[in-house]
């Protein structure tokens, strides 16, 4: 803040920002996202992507775990998918590869948890993606 | 304490307002919102999601924290049987598996009436089927959208294909529907909405279903066919060339579109095409009678596949290129050879291969003018050029001789269209010089560059002469873009507004492009 002329929004402020927006519900709904109970911390957040249409994700829906440590917003979140899934940016273990997936690996602190939905989402959609055999529906890691 | 809560459906449809209480299980709201949407019979179909989680039915809405005013999504996943198909608008599969659900008809009934409905415009939309995905990137480019948006326009280009006025004059029913731009409007929005549009092709395939299960209704659908011959060859015959052109993205979009409005015009008895409907058809004659139509509609859209993409093609030239046997078979075996093909696919996703096709496209004064009256269309083509580079198959297929064949058609459609003034001739002028000035790119691969600028032209530049002025000011046109962007955490007004207007308001491509320029 000093003289920056930017505010920082501290941490805490921002995820609870965040957290009455996964509440009020997101642009058209195609991801959710809310804070896990008992945390007082506001660390572990759950995550949805409904799969996008003509894809081979068309109408599934995608559970992740959402990990937000001290540093977030000023370092990207961990993110791992619950949901058994096929993506180039995601490893086989279901975590999201920050080296492949642009929104960790350069994370910008405007950034929101929406954000990294909606991109994962689109990538998705993205040709080397869209194809790819998936597990069967509703199996977890 | 009864309290209302907003559900927003995924898979499209209007915002439900519920109301429940905090004792109620999440059984009994599923069972509220199946009863809002009209499908009770779908339930179990329903799921229902609150801040992040798949809600589990036994819990109550208390457990979950859910309170008044609170947003729930729902999904409305698809029912075992169907989930097999391919997913995409599959409307042809979806026809066919009408067969065994009509109980009283048998397999053999079944089966011309699919052909049947192949013909009348659903025939589109099954040989689009695998450019599914292609299709409705088309639909959300802001181009296509314009386009579309436009009924005169799309008027225009019907009139223009002697087909289509043939059909016309012969039958004044079909002539006053496509001069309705009520109608038009309704195709174009039930085109751009792919949820809408499988909707309507369930609605169609319900209502031929119930004429078919009706006394002597197959013998009617049977004359109503046959009375459609004409427009089914019409059809047939665009959707021939444009299968040939190898995924000319206008293509798939105008046959696809068809399929849609077909299918709208199907039921259009119904309801106005406007929204979703869930409810059988309790007259089936007339949602018959209005499918000829429909169907009028859909081979209209379906013979304007070709002429669409050709935008401004100088037919002399490219016949020329085209013809050479010596450039056929230098093309041909470029692309057979994968070290070739690698190369291409490799050099596509540098920058500086993007910038050298840039180069490529900059010679030609047409594309010059096209991008100076609308900035966004650079982009456009550079990302289509760049698919289609980076596609063997694609590439391999416009080299078919067929593919060939029926550009050729579309080009004399072309000229017909230059001979009703709808395009300006100086278009297919400027065309003419392009060959030359691909070569002077430079760009690796040879004659390759020269054949993906040309059909990037091919794309792009039939829609590039149509492309809307941007509005006027965006910050009011663009608001509600410009807030979901804010949301997402970019605040610099100014930029976004920037990137709005060069993506003709679609939020993921300025939101692409807010991010690459960060």
């Amino acid at each position: 803040m000093q003289g920056s002329g930017v505010v920082v929004v501290p941490r805490n402020f921002r995820l609870l920002e965040e957290l009455e927006k996964g509440e009020k519900g997101i642009g058209d709904g195609t991801v959710s996202y809310g804070m896990d109970s008992d945390d007082l911390m506001m660390r572990n957040w759950t995550g949805t992507i409904i799969g996008p249409p003509n894809t081979v994700h068309d109408g599934r829906i995608y559970t992740l775990k959402i990990y937000c440590d001290e540093q977030y917003p000023n370092k990207p979140p961990q993110v791992r998918f619950q949901s058994r899934v096929q993506l180039s940016c995601v490893a086989p273990n279901g975590v999201v590869d920050a080296r492949t997936f642009h929104i960790l690996g350069r994370w910008n602190r405007t950034y929101t948890m929406e954000t990294v939905l909606t991109e994962l989402r689109r990538e998705m959609a993205a040709p080397h993606n869209r194809k790819l055999p998936q597990p069967p529906e509703g199996s977890n890691y | 304490m009864p309290f209302a809560i907003r559900v927003k459906q995924v898979t499209g449809g209007d915002d439900l307002t519920i109301n429940t209480t905090p004792e109620a299980t999440i059984e009994e709201l599923r069972q509220s919102v199946a009863e809002a949407i009209g499908t009770q019979a779908d339930a179990p179909a329903i799921k229902i999601i609150y801040k992040g989680q798949i809600l589990k039915m036994e819990q109550t809405v208390q457990s979950y924290g859910i309170q008044a005013g609170h947003v729930l999504h729902m999904v409305k996943q698809r029912t075992p049987g169907s989930a097999s198909r391919p997913s995409g608008t599959g409307a042809a599969s979806a026809t066919g598996a009408s067969g065994p659900a009509v109980g009283t008809s048998s397999a053999a009934t079944a089966d011309p009436l699919a052909q049947a409905m192949g013909g009348l415009g659903f025939g589109g939309a099954g040989g689009a089927g695998s450019q599914a995905e292609m299709m409705q990137q088309m639909m959300q480019s802001p181009m296509a959208q314009a386009m579309l948006s436009n009924p005169e326009l799309l008027r225009g280009m019907m009139t223009a294909n002697p087909q289509v006025r043939q059909m016309m004059e012969a039958n004044p029913e079909i002539a006053r529907m496509l001069n309705d731009p009520d109608t038009l409007r309704q195709m174009s929005q039930v085109m751009s909405n792919p949820a809408l549009m499988r909707e309507q092709v369930r609605n169609m395939d319900r209502a031929m279903s119930n004429i078919e299960s009706m006394p002597g209704g197959f013998n009617a659908l049977a004359q109503f066919h046959s009375s459609m011959q004409p427009l089914e060859e019409a059809a047939d015959e665009a959707q021939g060339a444009a299968a040939a052109a190898a995924d000319n993205p206008f293509a798939a979009l105008f046959q696809q579109g068809g399929g849609g409005g077909g299918a709208a015009g199907g039921d259009g008895v119904q309801q106005p095409a406007g929204a979703p409907n869930e409810a059988p058809l309790p007259n089936p004659w007339a949602a018959g009678g209005d499918g000829g139509g429909g169907g009028g509609g859909g081979a209209g859209l379906g013979g304007l596949a070709g002429m669409g993409g050709m935008g401004g093609m100088d037919p002399a030239a490219m016949q020329q290129m085209m013809n050479s046997p010596e450039m056929q078979a230098a093309a041909q075996q470029m692309m057979s050879n994968p070290a070739m093909q690698q190369m291409v696919q490799q050099h596509m996703a540098t920058p500086q291969g993007r910038q050298q096709l840039q180069a490529v496209l900059e010679q030609n004064p047409m594309y010059r003018s096209a991008v100076a009256a609308d900035p966004r269309l650079a982009d456009q083509m550079a990302d289509q050029m760049r698919e289609m580079m980076s596609n063997p198959e694609r590439l391999q297929a416009m080299l078919n001789p067929r593919t060939q064949q029926a550009m050729q058609q579309m080009m004399q459609a072309m000229q017909e269209l230059q001979g009703t003034g709808l395009l300006p001739p100086g278009m297919a002028a400027s065309m003419g010089a392009m060959p030359g000035g691909g070569n002077a790119g430079g760009a690796p691969g040879g004659g390759l560059p020269d054949m993906s600028a040309l059909m990037a032209m091919l794309g792009g530049g039939g829609g590039g002469g149509m492309a809307p002025a941007p509005p006027d000011d965006p910050g009011t046109a663009y608001a509600s873009q410009l807030q979901q962007l804010q949301e997402m955490g970019f605040y610099d007004r100014d930029a976004n507004i920037r990137h709005l207007l060069a993506t003709g308001g679609n939020v993921n491509a300025a939101v692409e492009r807010l991010l690459s320029s960060i």
